[in-house]
């Protein structure tokens, strides 16, 4: 049986279909080349800000600013001005932030009788322009410009967005008076926001202050952030949608871009390979007859099928395996990175489920079938509908379900229903291994945990263990049983 | 082998009954012939007993190996060359040798050799690394029969295995089919040359329409065709005919009478001669296994 083998693994390891799908897999790579280079190119930091507070104390007007990157993290040398305009307006200034981020100037003047307008510019960009009302209390912060409650990134976890909460207290002291709270909601209306009914997020220990946001829950779907004094007023507050929740996005690294670029290429292409390789190790041989010149010999029906089975998964075990080799030479070539070889492991595992599925239903369905026109065609559609019209599938089982597109519910939809779809599960596997996350328009996403949309290592196996050995079985039934 | 009240009824929209208590027996050393009408049910009766189709109902034994239940053995036992051989059609002869070898449990050091040996017997050794779609038709029944023989089986299976080859294959096979015989195998025959059924085979298995109609030997064979009379009369007349209609059934085809009779034809040409007729022709036939085939078909129907 190891010979007979052994000739049907070298014989299906020849066969066009695999050596096309590997070339198609590489040649696919090498696409890769002009966006690893776009992504290695330096990328402007499209997010970040300044805020700039004033108040007036001692016959002089105070300006604050703090200019921040993406992560919240000081930028210096940013300048700022600050420009009044008006009969008996104070004059312009300008400040430049140091090394900490922030500039501190004060300009000399007396508090007018009238209001007058006044215009705040960063590196030369409007951060505000209105009309100044002088300030009631000498003190108080008399105009803010620029975000006091923002998303930011997580510069340890580009998938989680952190607070950052910018503001200064009376006379110009740290803010530490205030309270920042947050509250994840599963409803889409919003809700007045309440300290009482909020989480307690932090207390800021400078006049810039970065919050980490804990994981939200499953079917979350809005996010509340507010500041509050003393006395529960708050100060600032953001509500967001779950659409917009998150950290301003940052470009993919090349290697981030590489594995997401080998990850779609791999999954669309195994199932087809799995589904070619079992048409012509087993379908084809089946429907023309030249399968009766092996049964003929002393082997049983269960026997071949089991050995033409085996012999593909092997077929298509090498060939990822190969495919792989060549994705990390290019790899390196172009990054001077090699795949994570977590990344690679997962990718093998998951691909092989979803291989050794395929090929059991397409063997299967060479049992149902008798022309080889029809076996093939039939597999191939399968493939069709399980890989590129999925998604319209869970789009209109969710709109069946009353299920809010884009919604935390609509993720559970997604989830559940790809446990229905073998070409599902190696994007199953990659979404529990890197997390769940709502992407938002903005390019911010909120961070859930897997389990609670059933993405557990005990479902996993269990779906691999069904969807490898379900079509098995049945496949081997009717070869068992059925000419 | 042994076919014991073989069934099968192919499943569909329409059932259909191919084979319905299909019985009989090959003994060692014995050629029978397997003689029906297209769709008979021969070629799914040997399909069967080949291991490549079930039965419906009932059983085939090889050596006392049940086909279906045991398979191995029973495949071990057997050889199968098709109407049509059907094998992958990019392989090498050399490579589907070595690939069968394996099922036989011939070490793979010995595979090559004895393939070759075997593609050179059935006169094939110039196209060993040929793949098998460039084979002729008599090609593919060469290296079929080759790859029959690789366990070297005491029972063959030859479905309508002249079909197709030209005289010196015929003969080839015709030869072999007698050595088989000569060393104790078993070797079940169907065609449409019944020619040849009826010089090589010691038995008759008769089917149509699913059905064995009838089983004869060879010596049965031999008395089964009733004895017949042609004659060319050149005076015939209605006198002629009364005389030979006492005798028989009488037949008439343009100038010739044909008469059915035991009765001895000497005396039948003498009396005629002595009524005073000119018998210009007279020959003494015998009735043909087509003859008897096809007088067989019509009863059943």
């Amino acid at each position: 049986m190891a010979g007979a083998l052994r000739h049907d693994f070298v014989r299906t390891l020849r066969t066009k279909s695999v050596l096309v799908s590997m070339a198609v897999i590489v040649v696919l790579s090498l696409g890769l080349v002009p966006l690893v280079k776009l992504a290695t190119s330096p990328v402007p930091i499209s997010s970040g800000g300044t805020v700039v507070a004033e108040y007036y104390s001692g016959g002089l007007y105070h300006f604050l600013a703090y200019s921040y990157n993406t992560y919240g993290q000081p930028v210096s040398g940013t300048p700022v001005n600050v420009t009044f305009f008006g009969p008996g307006a104070p004059p312009s200034s300008t400040g430049s932030t140091n090394s900490s981020g922030y500039a501190a100037w004060t300009v000399g003047g007396g508090l007018p009788s009238n209001n007058f307008s006044f215009l705040v510019t960063a590196s030369g960009n409007e951060l505000i322009e209105g009309t100044f009302s002088p300030s009631p209390e000498p003190g108080e912060v008399g105009f803010i410009a620029g975000d006091i409650l923002s998303l930011v990134q997580d510069p340890a976890n580009s998938s989680r967005s952190d607070v950052l909460f910018a503001y200064i207290g009376p006379n110009g002291t740290v803010p530490s008076m205030y309270r920042i709270y947050y509250s994840y909601g599963s409803s889409n209306s919003f809700n007045q926001m309440n300290e009482s009914e909020m989480s307690f997020l932090g207390v800021p220990n400078s006049y810039a202050t970065v919050f980490k946001l804990p994981q939200a829950p499953a079917g979350t779907t809005t996010t509340q952030i507010g500041a509050f004094d003393v006395n529960g007023t708050a100060v600032a507050s953001s509500t967001y949608s779950y659409q917009v929740v998150g950290g301003p996005s940052t470009p993919p690294t090349p290697q981030q871009l590489f594995t997401s670029f080998t990850s779609s290429i791999l999954s669309l292409v195994i199932p087809l390979m799995a589904i070619l390789v079992a048409f012509n190790t087993y379908g084809k041989d089946r429907a023309t007859g030249v399968l009766e010149s092996v049964l003929a010999r002393p082997v049983t029906r269960l026997g071949l099928g089991v050995t033409r089975y085996l012999s593909s998964l092997l077929s298509i075990s090498v060939a990822i395996i190969i495919s792989l080799a060549a994705m990390e030479a290019i790899s390196q070539a172009l990054i001077g990175k090699i795949l994570a070889p977590e990344f690679v492991l997962y990718t093998f595992a998951a691909l092989f489920v979803e291989a050794a599925s395929f090929v059991g239903l397409t063997m299967l369905i060479s049992h149902l079938l008798k022309s080889a026109g029809a076996i093939e065609w039939v597999a191939v559609g399968l493939w069709i509908v399980l890989d590129f019209f999925w998604s319209v599938i869970v789009l209109f089982g969710a709109l069946a379900l009353g299920v809010e597109i884009g919604s935390g519910n609509y993720l559970g939809v997604t989830i559940d229903l790809g446990f229905l779809n073998p070409a599902q599960y190696y994007g199953l596997v990659g979404e529990y291994l890197n997390g769940v996350s709502i992407t938002s328009n903005g390019g911010g996403s909120i961070p859930i945990s897997p389990a609670t949309y059933g993405l557990t290592p005990l479902t996993l196996t269990v779906a691999a263990v069904l969807w490898v050995v379900v079509p098995l079985a049945g496949f081997l039934y009717l070869a068992r049983r059925r000419d | 082998m042994k076919i014991e009240g073989l069934t099968k009824i192919f499943t569909g929209r329409k059932g259909v009954l191919a084979l319905d208590n299909v019985s009989f027996s090959v003994n060692d050393g014995q050629i029978v012939g397997f003689v029906g009408l297209n769709g008979a049910g021969k070629t799914t009766t040997i399909r069967i007993a080949a291991g490549v189709s079930l039965p419906s109902s009932g059983t085939v034994f090889v050596d006392g190996h049940d086909v279906v239940s045991g398979k191995v053995e029973a495949s071990r036992a057997i050889g199968w060359v098709p109407e049509s051989p059907n094998f992958e059609p990019n392989s090498s002869g050399i490579s589907l040798m070595q690939y069968f070898a394996g099922f036989y449990g011939i070490p793979t050091s010995d595979a090559r050799a004895r393939s070759m040996d075997l593609l050179n017997s059935v006169g094939l050794e110039d196209a060993e690394t040929r793949k098998f779609r460039t084979y002729s038709q008599g090609m593919k029944k060469r290296f079929s029969l080759a790859a029959a023989l690789l366990s070297e089986p005491k029972n063959y299976l030859f479905d309508e295995v002249l079909n197709g080859l030209d005289p010196e294959g015929i003969r080839y096979f015709r030869n072999l089919m007698v050595e088989l015989k000569a060393k104790g195998a078993a070797v079940l025959l169907s065609s449409h040359i019944l020619v040849e059924i009826e010089s090589l085979a010691d038995a008759v298995v008769f089917i149509h329409k699913g059905r064995v109609i009838k089983t004869a030997t060879r010596e049965e064979l031999q008395d089964v065709g009733q004895r017949m009379v042609k004659l060319v009369v050149r005076n015939v007349d209605q006198r002629a005919i009364a005389y030979l209609e006492g005798l028989g059934s009488v037949r008439r085809e343009a100038d010739a009478l044909y008469l059915t009779s035991e009765v001895d034809p000497a005396r039948v040409n003498a009396e005629l001669i002595g009524m005073g007729y000119q018998v210009v022709e007279f020959s003494s036939l015998k009735e043909g296994l087509e003859e008897y085939f096809l007088n067989l078909i019509a009863e059943a129907k």
